[in-house]
């Protein structure tokens, strides 16, 4: 059975954070990269994660 | 009525529960389970277990990885689990970065809802696409290859076998059975879908089959965008 990981809207917020950290970007920056189609290594996965991240938090 | 956060937990639960099951069936060396489920109120998302990618095998070395994400939120009547966005994408392990990707979103506007992007080069066509005043001529993956529309677009298992059969990745024996029956799965309940998108044309079907089929009264009306948007 997946694990099953229920998130508050500030769990979602601390991992989107984390996760602009790590790139050291702006929302703005890295949104800019993938309309461009100039995300390269890591970025695509870290774009995904906070893509994924938006679907969940605008429920 | 509209369904309650636990049935559509339920009802998520249950799609987790065969996303892994025909994952664990089919790739060899993936996490136990290898997806995981994020739920924020009504939304959720099945994601590999680590949250990135699954990793792929040829002659039981790791050459590339595999990425899903299946984003569901409750449909129009409240009552069922849609998916909004799914993303089957096989990533190059040199770079991390996409090869090819299956997507697909339910609200795309102008672009096909299902589609193909492959990322690759080829000098002719960008050629083509600079003549033709593309804005991307040189970046292949700016297309969006129409695949199918919302009702028949390609499922998970289809890229299951894509992977297995025209990329030549590792497989688990009887791994076929295990892809057949979930696109049965698949493709009966997109059936039923199309049938609740044009009852009348299923019912014309079912009539010069020998069943009998009364409409009900108000007959229900078709809803064809599905069937009309790319």
């Amino acid at each position: 059975m997946p694990e099953v990981q229920d998130l508050s809207l500030s769990d979602l917020e601390e991992r989107r954070r984390q996760i602009l950290d790590h790139l050291g970007m702006t929302y703005d920056e890295i949104a800019a990269k993938a309309a461009a189609r100039s995300l390269v290594g890591d970025e695509w996965a870290a774009w995904e994660a906070l893509r994924e991240i938006d679907f969940l938090r605008n429920g | 009525m509209s369904a309650t956060p636990a049935d559509l937990h339920q009802q998520v639960e249950e799609f987790g529960r065969e996303t892994a099951g025909l994952l664990s069936a089919t790739l060899p060396n993936l996490p136990v389970p290898p997806v995981r489920i994020l739920v924020h109120e009504n939304r959720s998302i099945i994601l590999p277990a680590d949250g990135k990618s699954l990793p792929l095998y040829a002659g039981g070395q790791h050459l590339a990885d595999m990425k899903i994400s299946i984003a569901c939120e409750p449909d129009s009547s409240g009552k069922w689990l849609a998916v909004e966005e799914s993303t089957y994408n096989l990533l190059a392990l040199l770079d991390r970065t996409p090869v090819l990707r299956i997507h697909y979103m339910r609200n795309q506007g102008s672009r096909p809802s299902a589609h193909v992007h492959v990322h690759g080069h080829r000098g002719a066509l960008s050629h083509l696409l600079s003549q033709a005043g593309h804005d991307s001529p040189h970046d292949m993956s700016s297309l969006h290859i129409p695949v199918g529309g919302s009702r028949y677009r390609p499922c998970l298992e289809d890229f299951i076998q894509f992977l297995i059969c025209e990329c030549k990745f590792d497989s688990k024996d009887g791994w076929k059975a295990h892809v057949e029956e979930g696109r049965e799965r698949w493709r009966c309940r997109q059936a039923a879908a199309v049938t609740r998108d044009v009852p009348e044309e299923a019912a014309r079907v079912l009539r010069e089959l020998g069943y009998t089929v009364e409409a009900p009264n108000p007959v229900p009306q078709p809803r064809s965008i599905a069937l009309r948007s790319w």
